[in-house]
């Protein structure tokens, strides 16, 4: 296919199906909610994490049909975790489904919940709030979250990366890791800078590849001196030979 | 503990916290200016120095007015005075 002919191809592809299955979702979600919720009596804030997982993985499906996108080997991930990911592009947040858990709590900065739609599910979804919350108030809702049998996913960056490259990471998921003892998941994502760098409105074909790598335990970390330092240390080193590794494969 | 100790501690906690090299911590740094920090590496900034120092800050008033690592260093001096 021809480079311009390519490019019209995946930009219209992914722009319409993704806007169409937005409109879709706000029609059909709130009944689905309903149904879930009054009728099969389904826990509230799990059902709309699942149907907020849902619209991620069909959105990801979605963008496979124009894109060159591979989910990684889908295997157990310690229940309760936290999952840590990189952030290169708007993209990632709905290739939240290349982990296999549903249940998900994600870890969210405050303008997010300020999204008409978007936001006050975020909020029915028990989000948690890192940007104004503190950091008691932050442990106690993820406890809560973890109570309800949810994994906890943070994009440790914070924002997306300004140049492709993993960007210094915040503290967040590592204090509460230390704090709860929960084991970090490392999710890395290559691909989608190349695909939509921020900034930018031309989406480009490239290949986008992910990994779930094995869990690391805080405890390890426990009688360091400034333990979340150096857990944090540990992942983003981790995660850098990855999505290294990753890149040169590409 | 002296003042310059103080400052040496806090100085320390935000080089290891953020990542940042020593010699980029002069008391004219403006945090978001010229240490790069945003809104959410304040989070971060209050849980080290609160712990650093065992002092509460996350309530008060005067650290959201906070925008040099001087004025963070004025801030933080005072508070342990008053703990004095």
């Amino acid at each position: 296919m021809p480079t311009f002919v390519k490019l019209i191809w995946i930009n219209a592809g992914i722009y319409l199906s993704i806007i169409l299955w937005t409109l879709t979702g706000v029609v059909i979600s709130p009944l689905c909610y309903l149904f879930f919720t009054r009728v099969l009596k389904w826990d509230k804030p799990e059902t709309l994490r699942r149907m907020i997982w849902y619209y991620g993985w069909t959105s990801s499906k979605l963008l496979s049909l124009f894109a060159d996108i591979k989910w990684p080997e889908q295997r157990e991930l310690p229940s309760p975790c936290i999952i840590v990911a990189n952030h290169e592009s708007f993209f990632d947040p709905y290739l939240v489904s290349f982990q296999p858990q549903q249940n998900i709590c994600m870890a969210v900065r405050n303008w997010p919940f300020r999204i008409p739609f978007y936001g006050f599910y975020m909020k029915l979804a028990g989000y948690i709030n890192v940007e104004t919350d503190d950091l008691d108030n932050i442990v106690k809702q993820a406890r809560q979250a973890v109570d309800q049998k949810a994994t906890l996913m943070f994009f440790p960056e914070g924002t997306r990366s300004k140049n492709g490259r993993l960007g210094r990471f915040h503290s967040g998921p590592f204090h509460l890791a230390m704090q709860t003892g929960l084991p970090v998941v490392p999710l890395c994502i290559t691909g989608t800078y190349r695909m939509l760098p921020r900034g930018g409105m031309l989406i480009r074909p490239t290949k986008v590849r992910s990994k779930i790598l094995e869990p690391i335990h805080p405890e390890h970390f426990r009688n360091k001196h400034n333990a979340h330092i150096e857990l944090r240390r540990a992942v983003k080193s981790t995660m850098i030979s990855c999505i290294r590794e990753m890149n040169q494969e590409a | 503990m002296t003042d310059e100790e103080i400052i040496k501690r806090i100085n320390s906690a935000l080089a290891d916290e953020f990542e940042l090299e020593m010699d980029e911590l002069v008391p004219e740094a403006a945090f978001k200016d010229d240490l790069d920090l945003d809104s959410l590496d304040a989070v971060d900034m209050v849980i080290v120095l609160e712990q650093e120092f065992g002092i509460k800050i996350k309530k008060d008033e005067a650290f959201k007015s906070i925008r040099t690592l001087g004025d963070l260093h004025t801030f933080i001096l005072a508070k342990k005075d008053e703990a004095a």
